[in-house]
């Protein structure tokens, strides 16, 4: 067996199958570490991809060369398109996927690629013996590797909790990974455990469907993969349903109180806000009495639902009574009972931009591990570690994603800026830059990074062919002329284009805000007999539409972000008598480099900023 | 910055240097230690305990310029952060003067400009922005409730509205995020409705906010009461009559006030400018052209105009028709055929006659039906503080910065709220509040810029 490695990566997960596979690409040799019996790239949670916000990921990790994309599209079932109504720059890309096909496919990949050894065991011990990392595992082998990638999801010292039942573990029937001492005790935790929780998992032919609202898969949903056809379907296409809980629901929950264990301090730590357990939503919102359900099967071959909004960790009879209660699923049989999982988190201040430990060189951190929820946060991270270990080993500058650019950016830059206090999520609101970090210009974004790999593979001739593509589509609009004729002024009357009083070019046009600007661009291509690549299209048009406003949010925000990456001596900073203890302790934590760092870290007083600010000018 | 930092202490006078009193404060800064001072005193001034109040000489060589009563605080517990030294001395302007000059000469220390060591509390975070501000009014007040919203701010209480200003935004802010992150869990409706209600709430806060900068501030800090009227009418007998003095030249001939004269008039609590302005009339004469123009400014912006007519001579009155005034005194009220008969002012003011002979407390009382004998001063006095009062009432706000974010605030949301109506694109409507949010952090100064510091602080006078 293949012992020594280049890039190790310890954790078959979404953030692990990344790092992997873009290692891969570089010509390293790579291996996998993954336990036995937990299927590679699996769903644990939400049998989903993308999402508002993690759409978006999902694309930015597809256009570096990442595989979530191409999985996604192979084992999609469902497709939807949200806030489809709110306008292109928030629309977001989201799949039901098939469990089963989903890891399938992951692992068929992986099992292709040959400078890639996937090794199922567990590791014992991890040390650091001068340069090499050294991972003794349970069959008593030892793999060393010049680079570590961790990504352990939630298994550092995971307990599983359903009711008063408790038991260590990372995950359903998957062991913890107890023993990972050596290293690991160097590393800083976060104060803290997190915890997630999970719904149960209910028998798909127990439930009465025509009760709920139907949810149809959408033909116009734009696959992820950027070379793949964006409206075909690999695997038949079923609906979702959407169910509520109702007075009675929350009644039998909130008579349950003491048999929480979130509520009873059995479980002691934090679940993020954002994605609360049935409890949560039962005692802090005490005046709500209906909460969506959303019933999606968890592959064509399997027998389990998953509704998701009812996680929870209640015990196994309090599950099934409160189950039965909602409407459509009063027969419903429990195959899997809901539970939740407490687990280590690493302290991400800890982590530089390319997810390096900063105290211990070639040791890298990525995915849940570092208190993200999430699939696609997971893969956003794993690529990242995986491209910046790869580059650090080939002695290439490291690859940083800028948050104005990026929503991978922004979560890095949350993540190494701020102590985490909860569980970690994408959201649009995160980007000060919604207007220019859109689905249908990821490749124009990310671009210039995949680039900087100077990896020939087919990703790369395709993004070529596309920016190329874009450049000329885009000098095309501003050049082509709308004469306002008698003829043209009939044209747009039938179009429904508004008035032409005098000439406009094509550009113009589409920024009408009446207009649909895909839909114009597409009509008048095909009128003015001009082939362009479907996804050139789309970007150009969306990008047209918003240009004018990016120009004037990017003149506002021109002085802030200049001011933001002035750099700053954060060590003369905590010298002055005029910054406050707590601030001091807060600012060596995270020792930020530039004052836009210093702005994003949390609890900092506004009149430190204003003095670090008044001595910056 | 806009301040010249060459690591030198600065000194600066901090009491009135326009006439002589009988102390004079004189304060440095910016020394790293007391032993940086020793050369200037003839007594070791590092002996002095901070906040004691010591005795020194200021001079070298034998040479004595002044006894001083030192005072050290020592840094940050200053009023700016910095270590400080207040010396009391005589208050002659010739000695201040040639202290300065003292300190000054070596080169190793500098005199301080206009503003500078407040710059410095507010640097060394010692005061906010809005405090400085509010530092600003207060020195300057003219009346209690410039000095009341003074103190108010900085005392921090202004801020307290602004902050409730700045979390509604917040909340504006977050509904709108919640429709594109959370439009799953929370619903279009429920969505849609706490868009609405905190647009409806912010923009209220808003709408309030301007009311209470609409007033012209110029009359309220520092409130002129102008007499305007004809040649003659009997401006300079009424001007006169209200500060019980003799003051401006007063004679029957025409055409006498050449500009016009200023005194101060304190009505309970309140400083006005009492301007007798030069008499309206159509005339050839250059000088006296220019005298009425310059009338013609104050008159623009008063706060409380009296129109003093002489209703035996009508000329004139035309130049003056279009300005409304808050009150109208005929005078000449003692004279035979008397009347008031026919004379249109615009806009009804109150009237008073009154008779401004001879000049005396028991003369020159308001003559008429329904008017009380006695001097006729308190009565106007009476008016004018009424209207200031009522205009008080409206909680007016008065700093200049806060009243400008405070209008393109207002102009903002405005634009916002037509701009939620029609448009439909959650990124754009978030860009759109985006930069009102700008604006809305202008006001509490978390976003401050530099040209701001810059207007301040050319406000202020040497020594604070």
């Amino acid at each position: 067996m293949e012992t020594k490695f280049d890039i190790l990566v310890m954790g078959g997960g979404h953030a692990g199958v990344e790092a992997a596979q873009i290692s891969s690409q570089f010509g390293l040799k790579v291996g996998l570490l993954s336990l036995k019996d937990v299927p590679l790239a699996s769903a644990p949670c939400n049998p989903s991809i993308g999402g508002v916000g993690k759409g978006q990921v999902v694309r930015e990790v597809d256009a570096l060369g990442g595989l979530m994309g191409k999985l996604a599209d192979l084992s999609a079932i469902q497709y939807r398109t949200l806030n489809e109504s709110k306008g292109h720059a928030v629309r977001s890309t989201r799949v039901q996927v098939d469990k089963e096909a989903y890891s399938k496919n992951a692992e068929s990949y992986l099992n292709q690629v040959k400078n890639l050894t996937i090794i199922l065991d567990k590791a014992e011990k991890v040390s650091k013996i001068g340069e090499l990392f050294h991972v003794e595992l349970q069959n008593g082998e030892t793999l060393t590797s010049s680079k570590l990638v961790v990504t352990t999801g939630t298994f550092l010292n995971g307990r599983l909790h359903t009711g008063e039942e408790q038991k260590d573990g990372g995950r359903f029937k998957c062991e913890p990974s107890k023993g990972l001492t050596d290293i690991f005790s160097q590393i800083q935790l976060t104060p803290s455990r997190f915890k997630t929780g999970t719904p149960p998992r209910l028998d798909k032919d127990t439930i009465d469907f025509s009760k709920l609202e139907i949810q149809e898969s959408d033909p116009h949903s734009r696959n992820f993969h950027g070379l793949h056809d964006p409206f075909f379907r690999n695997m038949p296409q079923v609906p979702c349903h959407l169910a509520r809980t109702n007075e009675k629901t929350l009644g039998i929950i909130r008579k349950n109180k003491e048999r929480s264990p979130i509520f009873n301090g059995q479980i002691k730590g934090i679940g993020p806000r954002y994605c609360p357990s049935i409890e949560d939503k039962a005692f802090r919102y005490p005046q709500r009495n209906s909460h969506h359900v959303f019933i999606e099967p968890e592959g064509l071959g399997l027998q389990t639902i998953y509704p998701s909004g009812i996680s929870s960790s209640l015990p196994k009879d309090v599950q099934m009574d409160f189950v039965n209660s909602i409407e459509g699923l009063e027969n419903a049989k429990i195959l899997v009972y809901g539970y939740a999982v407490e687990y280590d988190v690493v302290d991400t201040s800890q982590l530089n931009a390319t997810l390096e430990y900063k105290d211990i060189p070639g040791l890298y951190f990525a995915g849940q591990v570092n208190g993200t929820s999430g699939y696609e946060e997971a893969a956003g991270q794993g690529i990242i570690a995986g491209i910046n270990a790869s580059c650090a080993y080939l002695g290439k500058d490291p690859v940083i994603l800028d948050r104005n650019e990026s929503y991978i950016g922004v979560m890095v830059e949350d993540l190494i800026t701020n102590k985490r206090d909860e569980p970690y999520r994408l959201f649009t609101a995160r980007s000060e830059n919604r207007l220019f970090i859109r689905e249908d210009n990821t490749i124009n974004r990310m671009f210039k990074f995949r680039k900087s790999l100077s990896l020939d593979l087919e990703i790369d001739s395709f993004q070529e062919r596309y920016i190329q593509e874009f450049e000329e589509l885009d000098k095309f609009c501003d050049k082509t002329i709308l004469k306002s004729n008698p003829e043209m002024k009939k044209y747009f009357e039938e179009q429904n284009f508004g008035p032409i009083e005098e000439n406009i070019n094509l550009s113009s046009l589409l920024r009408r805000s009446q207009l649909d600007p895909v839909g114009t661009l597409k009509n008048e291509l095909s009128r003015l007999s001009q082939t362009y690549l479907e996804s050139v299209i789309v970007a150009v048009a969306i990008s047209k539409k918003y240009e004018g406003y990016i120009l004037r949010a990017n003149q506002e925000n021109e002085r802030i972000i200049r001011f933001g990456k002035k750099t700053i001596n954060w060590e003369r900073i905590c010298q002055s008598p005029n910054i406050s203890n707590e601030c001091k302790i807060r600012i060596k934590e995270v020792r930020p480099e530039t004052f836009g760092q210093l702005q994003r870290i949390n609890g900092l007083r506004p009149a430190t900023l204003a003095f670090v600010a008044g001595s910056l000018a | 910055m806009i301040f010249l930092n060459d690591e030198k202490p600065i000194i600066a006078v901090a009491t009135p240097t326009t006439s002589n009193s009988a102390i004079g404060k004189i304060r440095i800064c910016g020394f790293s230690d007391l032993s940086d001072l020793k050369s200037y005193f003839l007594q070791d001034v590092t002996q002095i305990i901070p906040r004691k109040a010591s005795i020194l000489e200021i001079g070298s060589e034998g040479k004595i310029l002044d006894e001083a009563v030192c005072t050290f605080f020592k840094a940050p517990n200053s009023y700016n952060g910095e270590n400080i030294l207040e010396l009391d001395v005589h208050g002659n302007q010739l000695n201040l003067r040639r202290i300065l000059d003292f300190f000054v000469e070596k080169e190793k220390i500098r005199m301080a400009y206009p503003g500078e060591f407040t710059y410095r509390a507010l640097v060394n975070k010692k005061m906010t922005l809005s405090q400085v501000e509010g530092l600003d009014l207060l020195i300057n007040a003219q009346s209690s409730l410039a000095f009341d919203e003074g103190m108010a701010t900085l005392r921090g209480e202004l801020s307290e509205k602004y902050r409730e200003l700045f979390d509604l935004f917040l909340r504006l802010k977050s509904s709108l995020e919640l429709s594109i992150d959370f439009l799953e869990d929370m619903g279009e409706e429920n969505a849609q409705k706490e868009f609405n209600n905190s647009l409806f709430e912010f923009s209220n806060l808003v709408n309030h906010l301007f009311e209470r900068t609409r007033s012209d501030v110029n009359s309220l800090l520092t409130p002129t009461v102008v007499l305007l009227g004809q040649t003659n009418a009997g401006k300079s007998s009424l001007f006169n009559q209200l500060l019980l003095n003799n003051r401006s030249i007063v004679s029957s001939m025409a055409g006498t006030t050449r500009d016009y004269v200023s005194e101060p008039l304190f009505i309970e609590n309140t400083n006005f400018k009492l301007v007798d302005t030069a008499g309206i009339r159509e005339t050839i004469d250059q000088i006296e052209r220019f005298g009425i123009e310059k009338a013609l400014d104050q008159i623009k912006n008063a706060f409380f105009k009296i129109l003093v007519v002489n209703p035996f001579d009508k000329l004139d009155l035309n130049l003056l028709k279009d300005i409304p005034v808050d009150l109208v005194v005929f005078t000449h009220a003692d004279q035979e055929g008397f009347s008031t008969d026919g004379i249109e002012i615009t806009g009804n003011p109150k009237m008073i006659s009154a008779n401004l002979g001879p000049i005396g407390p028991d003369k020159g009382g308001p003559i008429g039906p329904g008017m009380e004998g006695g001097p006729i001063g308190p009565q106007i006095k009476k008016e004018i503080i009424e209207k200031f009062k009522d205009l008080a009432k409206s909680n007016p706000i008065l700093i200049e910065r806060h009243r400008h974010v405070i209008g393109e605030i207002y102009e903002k949301t405005k634009g916002f709220q037509e701009v939620a109506k029609v448009e439909t694109d959650a990124a754009i409507l978030s860009h759109e509040l985006n930069l009102l949010g700008i604006k809305v952090s202008d006001l509490i100064g978390i976003v401050s810029p530099e040209d701001v510091l810059t207007r301040i602080f050319s406000n202020f006078c040497i020594g604070k």
